[in-house]
């Protein structure tokens, strides 16, 4: 098999585990909209449309979590980690794996938070919707690129699930940044010169967290 | 056990960092003359500084320590690593209080959204992290391993941290521009001998730690042969 066809049995391995009912989704879902109602809330987004891209980011990026967590404690909860390490595969292609399947949960979350949060906010991208849809692919890798390496170090520790946030965001800051300011430049509420500086910003922290992490991964999955 | 000599040598930095920390004390306080605008405040500068360069030296160290960890497995290194993050930490605590201390009666206000005041922030709750990863795995060469990845990719964060701040701050207006400072030459000696004071405390507390760490190690592991012989 070659390596993105070794990627993709991974990856399917954790969509149909999903797909059998662990809800994992469903469960992110519900958060970033309950986030998104709260942070509404907490900010009068009515008044303050400043606010808007913050909110939206802040509840993607702490419902993400949630499907990060459980990217590799249910492998520890039902030894399904021994399995995969010795699988014949790079420890990489574990790594690549993961992460597919981190993002394509996270691009499920985003599809059904970005247009109710869209019809909440009464806001939206307009015409500029493809340069919102690239920020969104670039800034969730990012988000999830880092975050399943961290989620793969925080499962091997004693409640990981409660040290995954806590080294996760501070690790995040630039992607949380450039998430937030370039969806300020696609709602209109800056102008787009912005946007490219951020969105060539945060493809060079995608490659930086995608080459480190992969080099690193066969380290974190020794046991 | 830690060997006599290697002890001595420890002891005797200890009483290095005791004796310049005085001299930088001294010369902070009573040598160099007060700055013409900032006035008697400006001191603060002298430690602030210098526990920011320390600071970045021990992240620096937690990095190196960990990359030569995983090529070797050599368990010191991993120790090495530990020490310096925990002091590290406290350095970045010392820069986050005396910062806010001194911008108070000079900016007129405790924090700002400046970009090197916020990296500062963040680099706080990276190795926060970093500790947190250590207190959470209990097996020895787990936890070596671990803290190893993140000391390297938090390192590696940090630069990126501080771009993406200062882009930040590019957009946002800047209320508060930090003034620059012109430096006498007593300031410059002061300010340097307070850097190495603080470099050789640095150097102690983090070979102490160290070592105190490695004898905890030596103990637990006594203890569990002792558990099977018995």
């Amino acid at each position: 098999m070659g390596f993105w066809q070794q990627v993709w049995v991974v990856s399917w391995k954790d969509l149909r585990a999903e797909a059998r009912g662990h809800a994992a989704t469903a469960n992110m879902v519900a958060f970033a909209l309950i986030i998104v109602v709260i942070l509404s809330f907490a900010f009068d987004a009515a008044v303050s449309r400043a606010v808007l891209p913050g909110m939206l980011w802040a509840a993607v990026f702490f419902a993400g979590t949630l499907g990060l967590n459980r990217s590799f404690a249910a492998e520890h909860a039902e030894g399904g980690l021994v399995g995969l390490l010795v699988a014949p595969v790079d420890r990489a292609v574990i790594f690549a794996g993961k992460l597919a399947a981190n993002l394509i949960f996270m691009f499920i979350v985003e599809a059904v938070t970005i247009p109710v949060f869209c019809l909440l906010g009464n806001a939206g991208p307009g015409p500029a919707w493809p340069w919102f849809g690239l920020l969104v692919v670039v800034g969730t890798l990012g988000f999830s690129a880092a975050g399943t390496v961290l989620a793969a170090i925080a499962s091997h520790a004693r409640s990981g699930e409660m040290l995954l946030p806590v080294i996760l965001f501070p690790v995040l800051v630039p992607v949380i940044i450039g998430c937030v300011q370039a969806t300020r430049s696609v709602l209109g509420l800056a102008g787009m010169g912005p946007y490219w500086t951020w969105l060539w910003f945060m493809v060079a922290y995608d490659l930086l967290f995608i080459a480190v992490p992969a080099l690193l991964f066969e380290y974190v999955l020794e046991s | 056990m830690v060997p006599r000599g290697w002890w001595l040598l420890r002891r005797t930095i200890g009483i290095a960092a005791f004796v310049l920390l005085i001299l930088a004390q001294l010369a902070a306080f009573l040598y160099v003359p007060p700055e013409r605008t900032m006035g008697d405040v400006q001191r603060i500068f002298y430690f602030h500084v210098a526990s920011a360069w320390n600071a970045f030296l021990a992240f620096f160290v937690v990095f190196l320590a960990g990359v030569l960890y995983l090529f070797s497995r050599r368990r010191p290194l991993d120790s090495l690593a530990a020490a310096s993050a925990e002091v590290g930490v406290v350095f970045t605590t010392i820069v986050l209080v005396t910062g806010p201390l001194w911008a108070k009666p000079v900016w007129n206000t405790y924090w700002t959204w400046d970009v090197r005041l916020t990296t500062t922030l963040i680099l706080w709750f990276i190795y926060v992290a970093y500790l947190a990863i250590r207190a959470a795995v209990d097996e020895p060469d787990q936890r070596a391993r671990l803290s190893s990845i993140f000391g390297i990719l938090g390192f590696i964060d940090v630069p990126v941290v501080f771009f993406s701040i200062r882009w930040w701050r590019s957009i946002h207006p800047v209320l508060i521009e930090p003034g620059s400072m012109n430096m006498s030459g007593p300031m410059v000696a002061t300010l340097i001998l307070s850097v190495v004071a603080f470099t050789v405390l640095y150097v102690y507390l983090t070979l102490y730690v160290r070592d105190w760490m490695e004898i905890k190690e030596e103990l637990s592991e006594a203890k569990d042969r002792l558990r099977w012989t018995m």
